[in-house]
């Protein structure tokens, strides 16, 4: 199924570009799926990820079906784990949500696209679940998407904390946020750092999305 | 692509790896990740991008182009003496920025 998804998605690389590079391309996608499954889901998640962030282009709508077919995969898999009314019209509003605010915000702004990606995946996870995934023990570890980026870094003690706070403060991005978690006896903080417009974006796109999923849970209970 | 330009992290390491001998794309991907600790980790399509502009560039030659240096059955890449000598001036630039990083902070520390 991943292989033929994944020729689906070369026909959005130009015709000369296919005819060069496509059958060595589909062999290495084979061969860096194989590799990702020996390490489970999450590995199979990131490599999808680089491949449908990379594509090359020709306005908005490689990405928006990119994001749709993420969705629907997500909302399929959830589905089946929680079955129900509540869950179905929620998971369904959700998705239309996340479809329509990439069509209202994404043309033309492929990074406002990167984003609801992003949170299509940190809401299939959990963000406080994705973040620790990319955490590693006593070490900062950073998701990057453009416009955006994250830092979680483990805090072992006060001097640690304030360290880390001091060198947020240090940033010379717009936007940043420090938010802590806690998970597994350990703290971790998490520093998002955001660009202008692009956070802007992102802060619309939760709005849209955090509307949709009311909606959704309103039309669930009535 | 010159001599005097810095190059992306994502074209150095994918010479770096070619600099050994004749390597195939999935080769090319896996010991980018190694090289980088796992850093850079380059999708088909960021590879193939990189690819193509270093063979435009002359950087990098189709190893089967010279029938004595294939890998299997797949398409191998190797550098060109100008490949080699872009990834040397760039190794030079880096470590004339860490000496003089170096230099900085020992100044500072005195």
């Amino acid at each position: 199924m991943h292989e033929k998804f994944y020729a689906r998605l070369l026909r959005l690389y130009p015709a000369a570009w296919r005819e060069e590079f496509g059958v060595e391309m589909r062999e290495v996608f084979a061969d860096a799926l194989h590799a990702a499954q020996r390490r489970g889901g999450f590995a199979v998640l990131r490599l999808w990820w680089r491949e449908i962030v990379s594509v090359p282009t020709r306005g908005f709508h490689p990405i928006v079906a990119a994001a749709m077919l993420l969705i629907v995969g997500w909302v399929a898999s959830d589905l089946v784990a929680n079955a129900g009314l509540f869950h179905t019209t929620s998971l369904v509003m959700l998705a239309i949500g996340i479809v329509l605010s990439g069509f209202v915000f994404g043309i033309g702004y492929r990074t406002a696209a990167m984003t609801l990606i992003t949170i299509a995946i940190a809401a299939s996870f959990g963000a406080d679940r994705l973040a620790l995934r990319f955490a590693t023990p006593g070490v900062t570890s950073t998701l990057t998407i453009p416009g955006v980026r994250v830092d979680v870094s483990r805090v072992d003690s006060p001097s640690t904390y304030q360290m880390l706070i001091d060198r947020a403060k240090l940033s010379t991005a717009p936007r940043v946020r420090t938010t802590t978690f806690a998970r597994d006896g350990s703290l971790y903080l998490t520093v998002v750092r955001s660009g202008g417009v692009d956070g802007a974006y992102a802060l619309l796109t939760m709005l849209i999305l955090a509307g949709t999923a009311t909606a959704g849970r309103r039309l669930a209970t009535n | 692509m010159s001599e005097n330009q810095p190059l992306t992290e994502a074209t150095f390491f994918i010479l770096l790896a070619l600099a050994e001998g004749p390597r195939h794309g999935y080769a090319i991907l896996k010991e980018v990740e190694e090289l980088s600790d796992g850093r850079v980790a380059l999708s088909t399509g960021t590879l193939y991008g990189a690819i193509k502009r270093l063979l435009d560039a002359g950087s990098i030659r189709r190893a089967s182009e010279d029938k004595s240096e294939t890998t299997r059955d797949r398409q191998a890449y190797n550098l060109t003496a100008h490949g080699r000598s872009i990834l040397g001036a760039e190794v030079r630039r880096l470590e004339s920025l860490v000496r003089l990083s170096r230099t900085r902070v020992a100044k500072k520390e005195a």
